[in-house]
C-alpha cells in the first residue's frame, strides 16, 4: 500500500518539475505529430523533384496507392495534373490529392517533394525530467564574417541559413562554444537562431545523429540554450526524411540528460 | 472526523454552484502576447447577443472579428481564427484570462504565452520626439533592407506603421516613454513588435516577429529623398502590346482581355491574394473607384494569386472576400502565390510582383501605369494621398479619347 503510494508519487513530483509551459508545449507538439495530416508521421514519401513525378498504378512504387497524377517542373511553376484537370502547385503549403497531401518544399531547381498520407502508428516522442541544470544563460559572439551555408534543417528540407556567431555558456558544469545558424522560416519574416548538437547520450538515450535547440533572446547579446527544449529532427520519427550532418565543433562532451529522447521502434 | 465530511459536502456543493455559473467573459479586454522581447499589447472586445458569443481583435481602432468564440468546460474560453489555422485558448479566472495564442506550421505548433485583464490598456500620450517619418534599415550588419517608419500620435497613443518595398505592414499602436518606445501589429495571423530608443538624431531598436525572432534596425529622420523604390518602378510593364490576360471566374467562367465589357475603356487590372492583409486594405478604394467611374468607362478587374491552386477551395476564399468588401467587379482565379507563378503567368511584367500591384491600362489596352503595393488607412497622409493619385489616374486615363 505504501509502495503503491510511493510509485504515484515519484512520477507526480517528477513532472511537477516541468514548468506548465514546457509540458502544455510538448503535449501539444505530441498530439500534432499523433493527428496532423501533414505531420512527420504521416509521410509517406520525401524525394527531389528531378523529372516528372508519377503516382498511382505505374508511378513510383511507393505512390501506388494514390490517385493517378503528375507533378512537373514547367519552367519555375509546379504543375499537378489529375484526372481532375491541371493545377499550380504552391510551396511549402499542403496541397491535397485523394485523400493524401503533397508539400513541395526547397529553393528553386532543387524542390524536395513530400507526400503524406494517414499518420501511422509511429513511438510518440519521450522526454527526459526536467533539469533545471541544463537551463544555460550565455552570450552570442557575432561571427568574424558574413557567411551563409546550404544546410538540412530538422524536417530535411535544405535551407540557406546564416551564421549568426558563436553562444557561449556553461553547458554541464564546463565552457561551452556551439555553433548557431539562423535558418528562415519561409514566406515569414520569422527565423530560428539553432544549434544543432552532440552529446554522450547520443545513441544511447537519444538520437545518434545529434539534435536541435533554438535560442531564446534574453536582451542584448544575452540568449537562453535551454537544453530541455531539445528536440530530434524528423528523420528521427520516420526514415523517409533524410537527416542532417552534425555540425562541426558543436560536440558537448558530456551527458546531456534533458529534452526529447529517442524511442526506437 | 464529522466536521472534515461537512468542508467535503460544503465544497462540493460550492463546486456544483459554480458548475452551474460561468464566469461573464463579456466587455473589454487588454491582452497581451509575451514575446521573448517583451509584451505585445492589444485589445480583445467580447460580447453576447442573442446568446451567442462573439469578440473582435484591434489594434488601436482596426479591429478583425474571431471566426469564433466558444466557451468550454466551466472556465475556458476558445477564439477561433480560421482563417490563419490560429485560436487563443485561454482559462478564464475571475478578471483574468490566461494561456496560449497557436498556430500550426510545417515543422509543427508554435505558441506564444498570452494573457488578459479587464479593461482598456491606458492611452499613453507620445513622445513629440519620435513622432514623424524615419527612414530605417532593417538588419544593417548583416543585409540591409531599407524600410520607412510612420510615427504619429493620436488619442490611443502612438500609432503608425512600418513601410517596405512592396506595402506596408498594417497599423501598429503602443506607447512611447522618455526616449524610448513600443508599438505593435498582431492580426491574428502576423506577430509584429517594433521596440527602441531615440539615441540622439538616431532611433535604434528591433523589431520583433512571432515569439523570438529579433532584427535589429536604425532609422534616421527622413529627409524628403526616397528611400524606398517608388511603388511605380518597383514592377515593370510591356508597354507596346495591348495588356492581356485569360483567366476563369469564381463562377468557372473564362474573363478575358478581349471580352466586350473592358474595350474601349479604361481598365484597372489588380493582383490580389485574400491572403495578403494589404489586398485587404486596399479592396475599399478598388470599390470605391468602382462605384464613382463605371458609368464613365472604367472597369477592374481583380486576378487573385491564392493559396491552395484547388478551385474548391481558392474559390471559396475569393468569394468571402468579395462579399465581405462588396466588390462588384469580377474576380478570377489567377494562380497560387508561391513567389513565382505570378510573375509566370503575367509575362508583360517584370520585377518582383508586390500584393497587391495595381495596372492601370488606358483605353487602348495598353499600361500606362503600375503601382507595387498599397499604403493602407495605417499610413494616414500617405494613404489619404494614394488614394486621390488613384482617382487623379483614373480621370486623366478617361479624359482621354
Amino acid at each position: 500500500m505504501r509502495l503503491a503510494a510511493l510509485a504515484l508519487l515519484v512520477p507526480a513530483l517528477a513532472f511537477a518539475q516541468t514548468p506548465p509551459d514546457l509540458a502544455a508545449e510538448r503535449a501539444d507538439y505530441t498530439r500534432w505529430l499523433e493527428t496532423s495530416p501533414g505531420s512527420p508521421f504521416a509521410g509517406l514519401y520525401h524525394q527531389f523533384l528531378h523529372d516528372d513525378l508519377v503516382f498511382g498504378p505505374g508511378g513510383d512504387p511507393a505512390l501506388a496507392e494514390l490517385p493517378p497524377a503528375t507533378l512537373r517542373q514547367e519552367r519555375r511553376r509546379l504543375v499537378l495534373r489529375t484526372a481532375d484537370g491541371t493545377r499550380t502547385v504552391p510551396r511549402n503549403h499542403d496541397v491535397p490529392l485523394g485523400g493524401f497531401h503533397i508539400r513541395v518544399a526547397g529553393e528553386r531547381g532543387n524542390a524536395v517533394v513530400t507526400v503524406f498520407g494517414t499518420p501511422r502508428d509511429a513511438v510518440v516522442p519521450g522526454w527526459y525530467p526536467y533539469a533545471a541544470e541544463v537551463v544555460v544563460d550565455g552570450t552570442l559572439e557575432p561571427p568574424s564574417r558574413p557567411e551563409s551555408r546550404r544546410m538540412l534543417g530538422l524536417d530535411g528540407v535544405t535551407i540557406e541559413a546564416s551564421h549568426a556567431g558563436t553562444f557561449v555558456g556553461a553547458v554541464a558544469g564546463q565552457a561551452a562554444r556551439l555553433t548557431v545558424f539562423r535558418m528562415p522560416e519561409p514566406g515569414t519574416e520569422e527565423s530560428e537562431l539553432m544549434i544543432f548538437f552532440r552529446d554522450e547520450t547520443n545513441g544511447r538515450g537519444t538520437y545518434p545523429p545529434g539534435r536541435f535547440l533554438a535560442l531564446r533572446p534574453l536582451g542584448g547579446d544575452r540568449y537562453r540554450a535551454d537544453f530541455n527544449r531539445a528536440r530530434n529532427p524528423f528523420c528521427a520519427y520516420n526514415g523517409i526524411f533524410p537527416c542532417p550532418l552534425p555540425w562541426a565543433g558543436n560536440a558537448i562532451a558530456a551527458a546531456i540528460e534533458a529534452g526529447e529522447k529517442y524511442v526506437a521502434k | 472526523m464529522r466536521a472534515a465530511a461537512v468542508l467535503v459536502a460544503l465544497m462540493l456543493a460550492a463546486g456544483a454552484a459554480g458548475a452551474q455559473q460561468r464566469a461573464d467573459v463579456d466587455g473589454p479586454w487588454r491582452a497581451t502576447l509575451d514575446l521573448a522581447g517583451g509584451a505585445l499589447r492589444f485589445h480583445i472586445e467580447l460580447s453576447t447577443t442573442d446568446g451567442r458569443l462573439a469578440g473582435r481583435l484591434c489594434n488601436a481602432d482596426a479591429c478583425d472579428p474571431f471566426s469564433s468564440v466558444t466557451r468550454f468546460a466551466r472556465d475556458s474560453v476558445v477564439l477561433d481564427l480560421a482563417d490563419y489555422a490560429a485560436a487563443i485558448r485561454a482559462r478564464v479566472t475571475g478578471d483574468s484570462l490566461v494561456g496560449f495564442y497557436r498556430n500550426v506550421g510545417n515543422r509543427g505548433p508554435r505558441t506564444i504565452p498570452f494573457r488578459a485583464a479587464r479593461g482598456a490598456w491606458p492611452a499613453e500620450p507620445p513622445v513629440a520626439a519620435l513622432v514623424g517619418r524615419w527612414d530605417a534599415t532593417f538588419n544593417p550588419a548583416e543585409r540591409p533592407s531599407p524600410r520607412v517608419l510612420e510615427f504619429r500620435g493620436t488619442a490611443r497613443g502612438l500609432e503608425g506603421t512600418i513601410i517596405s518595398n512592396s506595402g506596408d505592414y498594417g497599423l501598429f499602436w503602443g506607447r512611447a516613454e522618455a526616449d524610448s518606445f513600443s508599438m505593435a501589429h498582431f492580426d491574428g495571423s502576423f506577430v509584429y513588435m517594433l521596440t527602441g530608443r531615440l539615441a540622439g538624431d538616431t532611433l535604434e531598436g528591433l523589431f520583433h516577429a512571432g515569439l523570438r525572432t529579433q532584427t535589429p534596425f536604425v532609422a534616421v529622420r527622413s529627409t524628403g529623398r526616397p528611400h524606398l523604390t517608388a511603388p511605380t518602378e518597383v514592377v515593370r510593364a510591356d508597354t507596346t502590346d495591348r495588356f492581356t490576360w485569360a483567366f476563369p471566374s469564381v463562377a468557372g467562367k473564362l474573363v478575358t482581355s478581349d471580352d466586350p465589357r473592358f474595350q474601349g475603356k479604361v481598365v484597372i487590372v489588380d493582383i490580389i491574394g485574400t491572403w495578403c492583409p494589404t489586398c485587404h486594405d486596399a479592396a475599399p478604394a478598388m470599390v470605391d473607384l468602382y462605384r464613382r467611374y463605371r458609368d464613365a468607362g472604367l472597369e477592374i478587374v481583380g486576378l487573385a494569386y491564392e493559396v491552395t491552386g484547388d478551385t474548391a477551395v481558392d474559390g471559396a476564399l475569393v468569394r468571402r472576400y468579395r462579399d465581405k468588401f462588396g466588390i462588384e467587379f469580377p474576380l478570377l482565379l489567377a494562380g497560387v502565390n508561391d513567389g513565382q507563378s505570378p510573375g509566370e503567368t503575367q509575362p508583360q511584367l517584370s520585377g518582383p510582383i508586390a500584393f497587391p500591384t495595381t495596372i492601370f491600362l488606358d483605353r487602348s489596352g495598353r499600361v500606362r501605369k503600375v503601382h507595387a503595393g498599397f499604403y493602407g488607412p495605417a499610413t494616414g497622409a500617405a494613404h489619404e494621398a494614394l488614394k486621390r493619385e488613384f482617382v487623379e489616374t483614373v480621370r486623366k486615363l478617361l479624359a482621354e479619347r
